[in-house]
């Protein structure tokens, strides 16, 4: 039994390891040695820029300036806001402007944001299509960041950077913001060298003749289309001066629903491509499994080496044990932290003011001083 | 402090969710027909000009 306890506990130990800081390394490594450089260009393809929105009427018209701002040649880019069944108004603000500066695509039942891009893609006219979400607003140089990549041929689709605001405007900081500084690394080394992963769902761009249609039940279309796109033959670069703004009420909880998501839309895209898990017919395959399959294996590995440790309890086994305790004690004393520092907030914040109720202008103002900062 | 205890915390809970999506996707179907749905669009745009 203490043999088998041995095996399972070096082998998760091992790979533990290597998904959260070997594979870190064999990438700096690897980019060191095979780097891919882009070729980039001022160029101005004709663009269109395609907002997917359900019910967005709060920030719908902020994103609409936002966009009609960006640093762009207006007559080389289309604006198609793809309305998936609003049920709050949405669509009213939307024709306000509609023939005058933008293209509205209206369809009902709700269907989800697939089902949106799949529509908006029948009368967008762009070489380049440019896919975001209503809430997050775009530095003013986003779009020709993004399209700078296309001069280059092998590239197939580019992805923005996300900044994650927290509620002073300030880039999140903490355990989430921390995490989510470690996924951007990781994907602008996996970008170095050939294509990184996914995508921001709230900023990137791909080529129109790339662009598939997937099925409206498709949960991550930020990873699902950027891997077609793989599966083509073309790269998918990560462009960090290309840049969209969001908050974030950083707090783990809220995390871990987005994460919940994002991973049952993992699963997801083995079922719906399983060309993926293949070396002959995926080239990031390595990267593929280390980073994706790496993640979902994690927990399971955890698991195993904590049951497996229980049944070692000498020399190096012992500190081993001590040291996962003292892990997941601090893990219970951080959720209490947040519990407390949360039920405190609720008290002090009008209800007004309240995470995920900021106004539009809140909204823009915390972004603004943002991007101030940031210049 | 806080922000020291909060990446344990994350670590633990983010790591958690794998477990969760993996329940979620199974119990929902998320999978049930989707390689068949995917490669009909695949098709169709094809046959397309």
């Amino acid at each position: 039994m203490a043999a088998t306890a041995k095996i399972v506990f070096w082998v998760s130990l091992a790979l533990l390891f290597y998904v959260y800081a070997g594979y870190p390394l064999l990438l700096l490594l690897w980019r060191r040695l095979a780097a891919r450089p882009v070729r980039r260009a001022p160029i101005e393809p004709s663009v269109t820029v395609i907002i997917a929105a359900h019910n967005e009427r709060g920030v719908i018209e902020a994103k609409i300036a936002n966009c009609l701002e960006l640093d762009y040649p207006r007559d080389r880019m289309q604006i198609v806001v793809a309305l998936d069944a609003p049920t709050d108004g949405t669509e009213e603000v939307v024709w306000k402007y509609a023939g005058r500066t933008i293209d509205s695509v209206y369809y009902a039942p709700h269907r989800g944001k697939a089902g949106a891009l799949n529509r908006a893609l029948a009368v967008a006219d762009g070489e380049i299509l440019v896919l975001a979400d209503a809430r997050q607003r775009f530095d003013r140089s986003a779009v020709r960041e993004l399209v700078a990549n296309f001069d280059d041929p092998s590239v197939g689709a580019v992805s923005g950077e996300l900044v994650l605001l927290d509620e002073a405007g300030r880039e999140a900081g903490g355990g989430v913001g921390l995490y989510w500084r470690y996924e951007k690394r990781l994907r602008a080394l996996e970008s170095d060298i050939h294509s990184t992963l996914g995508v921001t769902g709230a900023i990137y761009a791909i080529r129109r003749s790339l662009f598939r249609p997937i099925p409206e039940e498709t949960i991550l279309d930020d990873v699902a289309i950027p891997m077609a796109t793989v599966l083509a033959g073309k790269r998918v670069l990560f462009e960090p001066k290309a840049r969209a703004f969001d908050h974030v009420s950083a707090t783990p909880e809220i995390e871990y629903g987005r994460k919940v998501r994002t991973l049952m839309g993992n699963y997801q895209l083995l079922a719906m491509m399983p060309a993926l898990l293949s070396p002959r017919s995926n080239p990031v395959f390595w990267q593929f499994w280390s980073h994706k399959m790496g993640r979902l294996l994690a927990p399971h590995l955890l698991i195993a080496l904590l049951v497996s440790n229980l049944f070692l309890r000498h020399g190096v086994y012992l500190w081993a044990m001590a040291a996962q305790s003292a892990w997941y004690g601090l893990a219970v004393l951080g959720w209490a932290a947040t519990r407390r520092a949360e039920s405190r907030r609720v008290q002090r914040i009008p209800s007004a003011r309240m995470p995920g109720r900021l106004d539009a202008a809140g909204d823009a103002a915390a972004v603004n001083h943002a991007e101030e900062k940031a210049a | 402090m806080k922000k020291l205890l909060l990446v344990p915390y994350t670590f633990v809970v983010l790591n958690w969710a794998p477990l969760a999506g993996l329940y979620y996707f199974l119990r929902k179907g998320a999978g049930k027909d989707i390689w068949l749905q995917y490669k009909l669009s695949l098709d169709a745009s094809r046959e397309r000009p």
